[in-house]
C-alpha cells in the first residue's frame, strides 16, 4: 500500500515537472500535402508584419547574425542550395517574438518545524502565491513556397529571454541549439553531419 | 511525509495536472434583440485578424487559420447556412486569442483556507465567432468559447482535434435552418 500511495504522489509530480524541465520547448507545424523533395533551392525572403519581431532582438545585430547563421546552415545540411529569390524553390524568413508571462512559484514554509519544507496548507493572506513576471521569447521560422506564395512549414522554439540579450556567446549558443532542434522536425532529413560528413539522404 | 499527506499530494497534483490538460470547454452566445439568425440564409467571410494576442506561434499561422475557417464552414453548413460569394445575408468573422490564466485546488472561499493547495498557471484561448448582418453591419449573432492550450499548439493533430471541438461546441448553440 505504501509503495502504491508513493507511486501515485511520484506520478503526479512527475507529470507536472515534465514539461517544466523541458529545457527548450520546439515544435512545428506543416502542409501535409507539401512533398518536401522536391525543393532544392532557398532565399531568405521578407517576414511579414506579424508575429512582431521584438527590436531588441531584430536590431541585435549578434542574434540577427545567429540566427542566419544557424538557419543557413540547417538548410545547407539538408542539401538546400541558396539561389536568388527569382529562382528560389522556398523563401525562408523568422520572427523573434517576445511575450510577456507569469509564473507561480511554489511556497516554502517560513515557520514550522522544518524551516523550507513546501507549505501547501494556508489560511487567509497566506494563501496569495507568489507571482513573478518574465519574458518569454518564440523564435518562429516560416518556409514559404516560393511558386505558390503559401506556408508550408513553421518550426518554432521557446525560452526565457533573462540575461540572454547582454552575453552574445550565450546568444549564440542558444540560437544554435534552437534552430537546431527546430529544424530536426523539418520533413527533409540531414545528409551531412554538423561537421560536414555524409550522413544519410533525403526522406 | 506520512502516506495519506503524501496520497494527498499526489492525488492534488495529478488534478491540477489534469486540469491544466484538460480544462473544460466553456461556451456563451449571444443573439441580437429582436434578431431570428435562421432567417438568414447565405454568408461569406469577412476578413479576420490573421493576428492571435498572446500566441506568437498563432499568429499569421495558415495552419491554424485554415483550419479553423474549414471547420467554422463545416459547422455553418451543417446548420443549413449555405457559403455565398454574392451579395450574401451574413458575414461571417472571427477574433482568436490567448492568455495566461491561475486555477487553484484546494482552496475553500467561505474559510479562505487551503488544505494541500496546488496553483498551477496555464493558457487559455478564446475564440469568439460574429455573423454580421451583411447589409446593415448589426450583429445577429456571437458565440465564444474558452478552452485550455496546454499542448495544443505543439501538436498539429491535437490543435486541429481541438478547434474541432471547440467550433462544434459553439455552433451547437445556433439555431439550425434544417
Amino acid at each position: 500500500m505504501r509503495r502504491l500511495l508513493m507511486l501515485i504522489s511520484l506520478a503526479g509530480i512527475a507529470a507536472t515537472t515534465a514539461g517544466c524541465l523541458t529545457l527548450m520547448p520546439v515544435s512545428s507545424q506543416v502542409d501535409r500535402s507539401a512533398d518536401f523533395t522536391r525543393y532544392h533551392t532557398y532565399d531568405w525572403g521578407p517576414a511579414d508584419a506579424l508575429p512582431a519581431t521584438d527590436v531588441r532582438l531584430g536590431e541585435n545585430p549578434f542574434f540577427v547574425d545567429d540566427v542566419h547563421g544557424a538557419i543557413d546552415t540547417e538548410l545547407t545540411r539538408r542539401g538546400l542550395v541558396r539561389a536568388s529569390a527569382e529562382r528560389a524553390d522556398l523563401l525562408v524568413h523568422y520572427h523573434a517574438a517576445v511575450t510577456g508571462r507569469v509564473e507561480v512559484e511554489p511556497r516554502q514554509s517560513t515557520r514550522g518545524p522544518v524551516q523550507g519544507q513546501l507549505q501547501r496548507d494556508c489560511v487567509g493572506d497566506d494563501c496569495v502565491p507568489r507571482v513573478t513576471g518574465y519574458e518569454a521569447g518564440t523564435l518562429v521560422i516560416d518556409i514559404v513556397d516560393t511558386a505558390s506564395g503559401r506556408l508550408v512549414w513553421r518550426g518554432w522554439a521557446e525560452h526565457r529571454l533573462e540575461d540572454m540579450l547582454d552575453d552574445p556567446t550565450l546568444v549564440h549558443r542558444r540560437v544554435h541549439d534552437a534552430v537546431r532542434r527546430v529544424f530536426e522536425r523539418l520533413p527533409l532529413a540531414a545528409i551531412t553531419e554538423p561537421g560536414g560528413a555524409a550522413r544519410e539522404g533525403i526522406r | 511525509m506520512n502516506p495519506k499527506r503524501l496520497l494527498a499530494l499526489g492525488v492534488t497534483t495529478l488534478a491540477v495536472t489534469a486540469f491544466v490538460a484538460c480544462a473544460p470547454i466553456s461556451v456563451t452566445s449571444f443573439t441580437g434583440r429582436g434578431v431570428d439568425p435562421t432567417a438568414y440564409r447565405t454568408f461569406s467571410w469577412d476578413t479576420s485578424d490573421p493576428g492571435v494576442p498572446g500566441d506568437p506561434r498563432l499568429d499569421n499561422n495558415r495552419f491554424f487559420h485554415e483550419y479553423l475557417r474549414d471547420a467554422i464552414d463545416l459547422q455553418l453548413a451543417k446548420r443549413g447556412y449555405e457559403p455565398s460569394g454574392w451579395q450574401p445575408d451574413l458575414r461571417v468573422h472571427y477574433h482568436a486569442s490567448s492568455r495566461q490564466k491561475i486555477h487553484v485546488s484546494g482552496l475553500d472561499p467561505a474559510t479562505e483556507r487551503c488544505l494541500d493547495c496546488a496553483v498551477e498557471v496555464y493558457d487559455a484561448g478564446t475564440l469568439l465567432v460574429d455573423l454580421t448582418d451583411a447589409r446593415t453591419g448589426a450583429l445577429v449573432w456571437r458565440g465564444a468559447a474558452e478552452a485550455g492550450l496546454a499542448g495544443v499548439v505543439d501538436k498539429q493533430r491535437q490543435m486541429e482535434e481541438t478547434i474541432d471541438r471547440v467550433v462544434a461546441r459553439i455552433f451547437a448553440k445556433l439555431p439550425s435552418r434544417s
